[in-house]
């Protein structure tokens, strides 16, 4: 059986294909410092290596020395040509400034504008979260307590109020609403409670409260400072020495067991 | 007046950049930084067989690109930047024409085109089986002894060696390895002759 010989660059070229690097490429940085002599020595061989076993780094070589040592041609078509360039890049240059925002090639206002109403939102509603949340705390009355809220200026002549103690419900908190009218009442410095049995005999007080902004005053009512039966529960505001009883609501007073 | 202005053409590309991200005389910089590397953009086209039209088209992409992105360049080498961005926007362009061409129609050749001798038609055991073990083994033992041979050269030789068989002709591996084209000339004939003589009895003519 006669067999053809192959050629040793056949061969070679099959070798070559097998062991080309297809990672690792090099810069266009390493390239250019190749081709401008300015690689120390034992780096400038190891480029020559890597340049005869990676045709595509031989052929990106052959295309920046095309790049850096253009044919000079100072021919009328070689002019043409600059200026017609020259004119496109302007074009595209000026259709893209049309196209987007004032601003240049920094990002214009519209964009910029975009972010900070995004944040803006943003903090508003994480705010207002936290806002809501914080009510809701102050609003919330400590565990074991039972929580009565009290607009006092609807309850100046409505029926008694019942204030019921008992399984779940040991002590009272009370929140007194200041603001509702009409018309709401002035504010002052400090509030006082009292709860007067119906003789008129005060049987618990607490002094020197002070409402929060826009908020209620809150009061702890414990069960052994009211017995049961019917009450009245007043409040007073106090600016310096100066009293004045704002609202009185009726009560009625319930011990469950 | 203009006699007072520095001579723009006297400034380096770093220089130029500098200026042209600073807005100072912005036209004028970008137009001598256009003047300085349009003809390298536009020969790095052509060489990669683009025609006139394309050439232009991709020459002004590349440097609408340098303009836009320009204040993204933190230093270096202002050539190579540009180098990068002009085979960016060839490959880019490459990429585009596949994809054109995925999207194209097919249309089937008649059979008498493909096939005039009606070979497809053939049994399957006329076909050409693969290659014999034997031949398949000698075909090994032939590319160990290459390797060994090429492995025995000096690494000048070799390298010319290799970039001929990637099929460069001597001006560009005088180039690619910055030689004289005389030298990879002498490196080549030498090298020919030590395979023919160390493979001789394995290969036929070198070949290359």
């Amino acid at each position: 059986m006669t067999t053809t010989r192959p050629t040793v660059a056949t061969a070679m070229r099959s070798l070559l294909e097998e062991n080309a690097p297809t990672t690792g490429h090099l810069s266009p940085e390493t390239l250019l410092a190749h081709q401008e002599g300015a690689l120390a020595s034992a780096a400038r061989e190891a480029v020559r290596e890597h340049l005869s076993d990676c045709p595509q780094c031989a052929e990106r070589l052959l295309d920046l020395e095309a790049f850096t040592h253009p044919r000079e041609t100072a021919t009328e078509e070689a002019a043409m040509a600059f200026e017609t360039d020259w004119r496109g890049v302007q074009q595209r240059l000026r259709l893209r400034t049309e196209r987007s925002p004032p601003g240049g090639r920094s990002r214009g206002w519209g964009f910029w504008g975009g972010y900070a109403l995004a944040a803006t939102f943003l903090i508003a509603t994480v705010g207002l979260a936290v806002r809501v949340a914080m009510l809701e705390h102050h609003l919330e009355a400590p565990r074991g307590f039972q929580s009565v809220h009290l607009d006092l200026a609807r309850r100046g002549t409505a029926a008694p109020l019942t204030l019921r103690f008992g399984p779940g419900a040991e002590n009272l908190a009370l929140f007194l609403y200041l603001e509702e009218g009409p018309p709401p009442p002035p504010r002052y410095r400090e509030y006082a409670v009292r709860l007067e049995q119906p003789e008129g005999t005060v049987v618990w007080t607490q002094e020197g409260l002070r409402a929060e902004a826009n908020g209620p005053l809150r009061i702890f009512l414990p069960p052994a400072a009211a017995p049961p039966g019917p009450a009245v529960l007043r409040l007073f505001g106090r600016e310096g020495e100066r009293e004045e009883e704002i609202r009185s609501v009726a009560v009625e007073i319930l011990h469950q067991p | 007046m203009n006699d007072q202005r520095p001579q723009i053409a006297l400034f380096s590309d770093a220089e130029l950049v500098s200026r042209i991200q600073r807005g100072t005389d912005l036209d004028e910089s970008f137009r001598e930084l256009f003047r300085r590397y349009h003809g390298g953009v536009r020969h790095f086209f052509r060489r990669k067989g683009l025609s006139g039209e394309e050439c232009a088209d991709l020459t002004q992409e590349t440097f609408f690109r340098v303009h836009r992105y320009i204040e993204t360049f933190y230093g270096g080498s202002v050539k190579g930047w540009l180098f990068s961005i002009a085979l960016n926007v060839y490959r880019n362009e490459v990429r585009r024409c596949r994809a054109d061409k995925r999207r194209g129609w097919e249309v089937p050749l008649p059979k008498e085109a493909t096939d005039p001798q009606g070979l497809d038609d053939r049994r399957p055991e006329m076909i050409a089986p693969g290659p014999q073990p034997e031949a398949e083994a000698l075909s090994r033992e032939r590319l160990r002894a290459l390797q060994h041979s090429l492995d025995g050269m000096p690494p000048q030789m070799r390298r010319c060696v290799k970039l001929r068989v990637w099929g460069h002709p001597i001006q560009q591996i005088a180039h690619i390895l910055g030689r004289a084209p005389d030298t990879v000339k002498v490196h080549l004939h030498k090298a020919r002759k030590r395979l023919q003589e160390e493979l001789g009895q394995r290969f036929g003519e070198p070949g290359f």
